[in-house]
C-alpha cells in the first residue's frame, strides 16, 4: 500500500536561499504528522509544494501515488488544504461559503446545502450561519476555514498553522476535528509553532529548521533522544537548595535556582541515590518531580545548535542542562 | 443548471481517493463563480451605492439643473441625451469596484484555495466576467426603467431597443476586460484607483454625452468626437430616439472590440503566470 503522502529529497530554492533542503517525509493514512519549526523554517514552502501551489526544484512528491508535477488535478482532488490565512469570501455568509466551495468540488445544489448545514453544526457555527464572514471573530473564521476544507471529505488533510491566534475553545474544537479526521483514516499534515499542539495532536513530529529535517519521531522518542530524565527538587529554603547543590556537586549538570534544584538523570532508579545524598545532609524535601524533558526543551535542543556560533545559548547541548529553555 | 459530480459522493463515509480529477466542468464552475460575483454585488452596500445610487442621483440632479437650459438651446428633451450617458457611467464606475474586488480576491487566500482545488482556473475569469456582465446589464435595465419615469422613451421600435442594449453590452464587456486587466497588472489597489478613477471621469466629462459637441471649444472637438464615451452615448441616443447611427455605432464597436482584445491578451498572460506561481 502506498503512503498517503511521500516526499523524498524535496528541495526548493528562492534565489540564493534554500527553503527546503532534501526533505523526506512519509505519512500513512490515519496518521497525524506535526511539522514543527520556527518562522522561516520552510513549513509553508513544504505545504505549498505538496499542494501544487509551488513547483519544487528537486526531489519527488507523491500523494496517494500521484505526482503533482504530472497529475496536479489528481493531487488537488485528494488534498483538502487550510492555509495559514483564512481563505474565505468575506462578503458572503458562512453557509454560502460552504455551498460555494462544496459546489465547486462537485456537490449538487441540494447536496451542498445539506452538507453546509452539517458542517455549520459540527463546527458550532450555526448561530453565525447568516452573518457575513467579514463580521465574524478570528476563531469563527478559522473554524469556518477548516469546515470549508472538509466540506467534501478527501483522504489527505493539510493544515498550515491552524490554531495560530485562536481562543482556547476554538483551538480545542479544531483539535477534536483533526483527531476525528485521522480516526476516519485521513492522513493529516499540520504545521505548528506550538509545541503543545504537536504534542497533543501528532502521532509523529518532524522538527525542521532552515529547510532541513532535524528530527523525526514520536513525541516520546524525541524527548528520549534529547536526554533521559530530569529530577526537579524543591527544598524548604534557598539556603537548603545551595547546601543540596554542594551535596550533589559530583553529579554532572546539577543546577539550583531559588529553592529549586534540577538534577539530570539517566534512569529513574537514580533518584534513590540523589535522595540518599540529601538525607545524609539532613536536608528536607518539600516536593520532588521526575519528568521527561518538555517538548519546548526538545525543540530548543534540536534547533539551537544549528544557529550561528556565538549566541549565548549554544552551550546548551541535548541531554545536558535545560536551563533557559523554560517557557 | 446542473453540475454532476463524477461519482456518488457519500459525505459521511470515510474518504476514498477521488477517481476523477475535475469534479466540475469548466462551464459549470464558471456559472458557480458568476453566481458568487452577483451575490457579492447584491450584498455589498458600497458597490450598490457607487454603481446604482450615484448614477441615478446624477441623473436627477443634472436633469433638474440643465434640462431647461439645454431644451432652450437645442430644442430637445435633455433626458434623451442624459439617460444614455448615465447608463454608460454605471458600466464605467463598475471598472473600479470590479478591479478592486478582483485584486483583493487574488491577494486573499481565496485564490490560493481555488488553485489548490481540482478546478480549471479559467473558470475563475469566465465566472468573474460573466457575473459582471449580468450585473452591468441588470443595472443598465434598472437605470433605463428609472429614466423612463422622468421622460426617457424608446421611439424606434423593438429592434432599436435590442441595439441599444447591444451597445451597452459591448461597452460593459470593454469595462469588464479593462477591470480584469488592471486588477491583474496592478501591484497595489492605489494604482487601480489612480489609473481608473481619473481617466474614466475625464472621459465622461470630455464626451458629447452631457453637452453637445458644438459646446466644446473648437480645438478640443476632435478629441471629444473620437472619445468612446461620446461614440457610445451617440449610438445610444440615436437608437433610442434620433441622431446619426453609422459613425457612433461603428466607432463604438471598434473601440470596445479593440480595448477588449488588448486587455484579454494582457490579462491572459498575467493570469497564466498567477495560476502557475501564485
Amino acid at each position: 500500500m502506498t503512503e498517503a503522502i511521500s516526499l523524498s529529497d524535496l528541495t526548493k530554492r528562492f534565489g540564493e536561499q534554500t527553503a527546503l533542503d532534501r526533505v523526506s517525509l512519509r505519512i500513512p493514512a490515519g496518521t497525524v504528522v506535526g511539522l514543527l519549526g520556527p518562522n522561516g523554517a520552510g513549513k509553508t514552502t513544504l505545504i505549498n509544494c505538496l499542494t501544487t501551489l509551488l513547483q519544487p526544484d528537486g526531489g519527488t512528491i507523491e500523494v496517494l501515488g500521484h505526482d503533482p508535477a504530472t497529475d496536479p488535478s489528481l493531487v488537488r482532488a485528494n488534498i483538502a488544504v487550510t492555509g495559514q490565512f483564512a481563505a474565505l469570501d468575506e462578503q458572503i455568509n458562512p453557509r454560502e461559503n460552504l455551498v460555494f466551495f462544496g459546489r465547486l468540488l462537485g456537490l449538487g445544489k441540494g447536496e451542498a446545502q445539506q452538507r453546509a448545514g452539517e458542517m455549520l453544526e459540527r463546527f458550532e457555527l450555526g448561530e453565525a450561519a447568516y452573518t457575513p464572514v467579514g463580521y465574524l471573530s478570528g476563531g469563527m473564521r478559522r473554524r469556518l476555514d477548516l469546515a470549508v476544507s472538509l466540506v467534501v471529505p478527501r483522504p489527505v488533510l493539510v493544515l498550515d498553522e491552524p490554531t495560530t491566534g485562536l481562543d482556547p475553545r476554538s483551538r480545542k474544537l479544531l483539535w477534536e476535528m483533526v483527531r476525528a479526521e485521522a480516526a476516519r483514516g485521513v492522513a493529516v499534515l499540520l504545521t505548528t509553532q506550538y509545541l503543545e499542539e504537536a504534542d497533543q495532536l501528532a502521532d509523529r513530529i518532524v522538527v525542521i529548521d532552515k529547510g532541513r529535517v532535524l528530527a523525526d519521531g514520536s513525541s516520546d522518542q524525541l524527548k528520549r533522544d534529547v536526554g533521559g530524565l530530569m529530577c526537579r527538587l524543591t527544598l524548604t529554603s534557598a539556603a537548603d537548595a545551595r547546601a543540596a547543590l554542594l551535596a550533589l556537586g559530583e553529579l554532572p549538570g546539577v543546577s539550583a535556582e531559588g529553592e529549586k534544584v534540577a538534577v539530570p538523570m539517566a534512569r529513574p532508579e537514580d533518584v534513590g541515590g540523589v535522595l540518599g545524598l540529601l538525607e545524609g545532609k539532613g536536608l528536607r524535601i518539600a516536593d520532588i518531580e521526575v519528568t521527561k524533558p518538555t517538548l519546548d526543551e526538545v525543540f530548543f535542543a534540536f534547533t539551537e545548535p544549528s544557529q550561528a556560533p556565538g549566541t549565548s545559548e549554544t552551550s546548551q547541548a541535548p541531554g545536558n542542562s535545560v536551563k533557559g529553555a523554560a517557557r | 443548471m446542473t453540475v454532476q459530480s463524477p461519482g456518488p459522493l457519500a459525505p459521511t463515509a470515510s474518504p476514498s481517493p477521488s477517481p476523477s480529477p475535475d469534479p466540475t466542468t469548466l462551464a459549470g464552475a464558471s456559472v458557480i463563480i458568476a453566481g458568487r460575483v452577483i451575490r457579492q454585488f447584491v450584498r455589498n452596500r458600497m458597490m450598490l451605492i457607487v454603481t446604482i445610487a450615484f448614477p441615478l442621483l446624477q441623473l436627477f440632479m443634472l436633469l433638474a439643473a440643465f434640462s431647461v437650459l439645454v431644451q432652450d438651446t437645442q430644442g430637445v428633451d435633455y433626458v434623451r441625451r442624459l439617460a444614455p450617458l448615465i447608463v454608460l457611467t454605471t458600466a464605467f464606475s463598475s471598472i473600479l469596484t470590479t478591479a478592486i474586488a478582483l485584486w483583493s480576491d487574488i491577494r486573499s487566500g481565496v485564490f490560493n484555495r481555488l488553485r489548490a482545488m481540482p478546478l480549471d482556473m479559467r473558470a475563475y475569469v469566465f465566472g468573474r466576467i460573466g457575473g459582471d456582465f449580468v450585473r452591468i446589464m441588470g443595472v443598465a435595465v434598472l437605470v433605463t426603467l428609472v429614466a423612463h419615469t422622468v421622460g426617457f422613451r424608446f421611439s424606434n421600435g423593438p429592434l432599436a431597443v435590442l441595439g441599444f442594449f447591444g451597445i451597452v453590452a459591448l461597452f460593459g464587456m470593454m469595462c469588464s476586460a479593462l477591470a480584469v486587466a488592471v486588477a491583474l497588472v496592478a501591484q497595489h489597489p492605489g494604482i487601480i484607483v489612480r489609473y481608473v478613477q481619473m481617466p474614466t471621469l475625464v472621459m465622461t466629462l470630455m464626451s458629447s454625452g452631457y453637452v453637445p459637441l458644438e459646446a466644446f471649444p473648437g480645438w478640443i472637438q476632435p478629441v471629444v468626437s473620437v472619445n468612446p464615451v461620446s461614440l457610445a452615448a451617440g449610438a445610444l441616443a440615436g437608437l433610442s430616439h434620433e441622431g446619426a447611427l453609422t459613425v457612433p455605432v461603428l466607432g463604438t464597436v471598434a473601440w470596445t472590440l479593440g480595448v477588449t482584445a488588448v486587455c484579454t491578451v494582457v490579462a491572459t498572460r498575467r493570469f497564466a503566470l498567477l495560476v502557475k506561481r501564485g
